[in-house]
C-alpha cells in the first residue's frame, strides 16, 4: 500500500514537472514569436509614418 | 515668451509637431498590424475535426494568442520608449531655444540693438527677414520650435535664427510698413532725435545746418565722418544743401509725421554711430492726434525744441517796428512755445507712458533760434555769455555751459515766459539751453551762403549724454 501511495506521489511529480516544462517552453516560445512579431510590426509602422521633412531636397 | 504664433514659411523642428503626428500613427498602426497578424495566424488553423489538425490548430492558436499577449506587452514597451524619447528630444530642444534666445535677447538689450523703422518708426526687437534664396518671409527669425540655431526654409534654404550667426546678413523689412530695413536699422548704435518746435521756428534750417557742418567738418575728439546713411537722405541732403548755397532758405516741411534723416558716423571708415534726425511738420504741434503718431517717442534719446523768440508775446512787442519791415523774412512762429510743450507733454502722457507727474529722463535741448535778428544776439548770444563770464570770473573759474544756461533761462523770464521755464523744469529731468541762428542771418534776395551758427552745440550735448564714452562730444559746446 506504502509502496503505492508512493509511486503515485513520484508520478505525479514527474507529471507536472514535466507539464511545467511543457509549458514553459510553450510561453518561452510564444515569448519569441509574440516579441519578435511585436517588434517586426512596431518596425514597419516606424517605417511606414516615420518621415523627415525635407523640402528642396 | 518665445511661443510661435505666426506660421513662417519653414520647416517646424521634427520633434514640434510632425514627431507626434508621427507617433500617433505609428502606435495605431502597430497595434493594427499586431492584430492582424495575430488574426493571420488564427485562420490558418485547419480546424479540430482530426486528431493531427487539432495539434495543427492548437499550435497556431498558440501563436496568435502569443503574438496578441507578448507582441501586445512588446508593443506597449515600445510605445513608451517612443513616447520618452520624443518627449527628451522635445524638452532638450525646448530648453536649447529657450536658452539661446534668452541669450540673444539679453545681448540685444544691452548693446541697444532692436529695430526702430526709419518710415513709419515701429519698434520691435527684430524685423521681419526674406529669405535669400526664394524671397519668402520669415517673421519669427528666432531660436524657436523652427529650429534654435538655423531654420529651414520651405524651399529648402538654411537660415540663421540667432544674431550670433550672422542673422542680420538677410534682407529685412519693418513689419508694420513691410519697408525693406538695413542692417544698421537693427543692428549699430543709434541716436534718436527729435527737432520740435511750431510752425515757422526754422526746424529744417536748423537740422539741415547741423548736418551740413557736420557733414563738412566732421565731429569730436576723435573727427567722427559724418556722411548721410542712405540715399534718401543723401538726396534730401544734397537738395537743401544747394539751397543753402543759393541763399534760398530749405522748403517748409509738409510732412507731420516725418522719415527719419539718417546721418552716419563713421570712424576709421566703419560706422560707429547712426544718427536718426526727426523733422516733423511744426503743424504737427498744432494737433495732438498727429504728435501720438511720432512712434519715435517710445525710444529717444534726447529732444531738441526750437524756439522762435519772436513767436513770444514781449519780444513781438518789443520789435514790432523792425518786424512790420521785415515780417516776410522773419516769419515769426504763430504757435505759442507753451502750446507746443503742452501738447507733446499731453501726448507723451497718453500714448507713450509718462506718468501724469513723472519727469521725462531724456535730456532736452532748448534752443532760441533767429538769434541774427534785430540785434538779438546781444541778448542771448555769445556777448551775452561774454558779459556773464566776465562778471563770474572774479570769483571762481566759469563754467561756459552754466553761464549759458543761466544766461537764456533768464532771458525767457524776462520776456515773460517764466511759466515755460517752470513747465518744462519739472517735467524734463535735464534740460540745456541754447541760442542759434539756423540761416545765419536773415533771408533777402542776395543769394548769399547761408551758413548757420551755433547749430551744433545742442546736438553734441544730446550725443555727449547718450554717449557715455563721451567721444562724439567735443569738449567746447559753445
Amino acid at each position: 500500500m506504502a509502496d503505492d501511495d508512493m509511486g503515485m506521489v513520484i508520478g505525479s511529480i514527474i507529471f507536472l514537472t514535466s507539464m511545467l516544462i511543457a509549458l514553459s517552453i510553450v510561453l518561452l516560445f510564444g515569448a519569441i514569436i509574440g516579441a519578435a512579431v511585436g517588434s517586426y510590426n512596431y518596425c514597419k509602422a516606424i517605417q511606414t509614418h516615420v518621415r523627415l521633412e525635407r523640402p528642396g531636397a | 515668451m518665445n511661443t510661435v504664433k505666426i506660421k513662417d514659411p519653414a520647416v517646424r523642428s521634427y520633434f514640434f509637431g510632425k514627431g507626434f503626428q508621427d507617433l500617433r500613427a505609428t502606435i495605431a498602426d502597430g497595434g493594427k498590424r499586431n492584430f492582424d497578424s495575430a488574426k493571420g495566424f488564427i485562420k490558418k488553423a485547419p480546424g479540430w475535426a482530426e486528431p493531427m489538425d487539432v495539434i495543427k490548430s492548437s499550435i497556431w492558436y498558440a501563436i496568435g494568442i502569443s503574438i496578441l499577449f507578448f507582441g501586445s506587452i512588446f508593443y506597449m514597451v515600445a510605445s513608451a520608449l517612443h513616447i520618452l524619447l520624443l518627449g527628451l528630444f522635445f524638452i532638450a530642444i525646448f530648453i536649447g531655444f529657450t536658452g539661446i534666445w534668452m541669450i540673444e535677447r539679453w545681448y540685444l538689450a544691452i548693446r541697444s540693438f532692436f529695430l526702430a523703422c526709419p518710415h513709419c518708426h515701429a519698434n520691435s526687437n527684430i524685423p521681419e527677414y526674406f529669405c535669400d534664396q526664394c524671397g519668402e518671409i520669415h517673421a519669427q527669425m528666432l531660436p524657436n520650435s523652427y529650429g534654435v540655431f538655423f531654420h529651414r526654409c520651405l524651399c529648402g534654404n538654411k537660415l540663421p535664427a540667432t544674431f550670433f550667426l550672422d542673422r542680420g546678413r538677410l534682407q529685412a523689412r519693418c513689419p508694420v510698413c513691410h519697408e525693406n530695413i538695413a542692417r544698421e536699422h537693427v543692428e549699430s548704435r543709434r541716436i534718436f532725435v527729435p527737432v520740435m518746435g511750431g510752425p515757422s521756428t526754422g526746424k529744417s534750417a536748423f537740422l539741415f545746418g547741423a548736418v551740413r557742418q557736420l557733414v563738412d567738418h566732421g565731429v569730436g575728439h576723435e573727427r567722427f565722418k559724418a556722411k548721410p546713411f542712405d540715399k534718401r537722405s543723401e538726396d534730401a541732403f544734397r537738395r537743401v544743401e544747394s539751397m543753402l548755397r543759393s541763399g534760398i532758405p530749405p522748403d517748409k516741411t509738409r510732412d507731420p509725421i516725418p522719415r527719419a534723416f539718417n546721418l552716419g558716423l563713421h570712424k576709421n571708415g566703419r560706422l560707429s554711430f547712426l544718427l536718426y534726425l526727426y523733422d516733423p511738420a511744426g503743424e504737427a504741434y498744432q494737433e495732438a492726434d498727429k504728435l501720438s503718431e511720432h512712434g519715435f517717442n517710445n525710444y529717444l534719446s534726447g529732444m531738441i525744441l526750437i524756439v522762435d523768440p519772436f513767436a513770444i508775446p514781449s519780444v513781438r512787442s518789443q520789435y514790432r517796428t523792425q518786424l512790420e519791415e521785415k515780417y516776410g523774412a522773419v516769419k515769426p512762429s504763430e504757435l505759442s512755445i507753451e502750446e507746443v510743450v503742452d501738447r507733446l507733454l499731453m501726448t507723451l502722457e497718453a500714448d507713450f507712458g509718462l506718468s501724469k507727474r513723472g519727469k521725462v529722463s531724456q535730456p532736452l535741448a532748448i534752443v532760441l533760434n533767429k538769434s541774427d535778428a534785430f540785434g538779438l544776439e546781444s541778448l542771448i548770444g555769445a556777448p551775452a555769455l561774454d558779459r556773464v563770464m566776465a562778471q563770474l570770473s572774479e570769483k571762481a573759474p566759469p563754467d561756459r555751459n552754466e553761464a549759458r544756461n543761466r544766461v537764456l533761462r533768464n532771458q525767457l523770464v524776462k520776456w515773460g515766459e517764466q511759466a515755460f521755464v517752470s513747465r518744462i523744469e519739472a517735467r524734463f529731468s535735464l534740460v540745456s539751453y541754447f541760442a542759434c541762428s539756423a540761416l545765419g542771418r536773415m533771408p533777402d534776395r542776395s543769394k548769399v551762403d547761408f551758413t548757420a551758427k551755433d547749430v551744433l552745440p545742442p546736438l553734441l550735448w544730446i550725443f555727449g549724454k547718450y554717449d557715455r564714452a563721451n567721444s562724439i562730444m567735443s569738449a567746447k559746446l559753445y
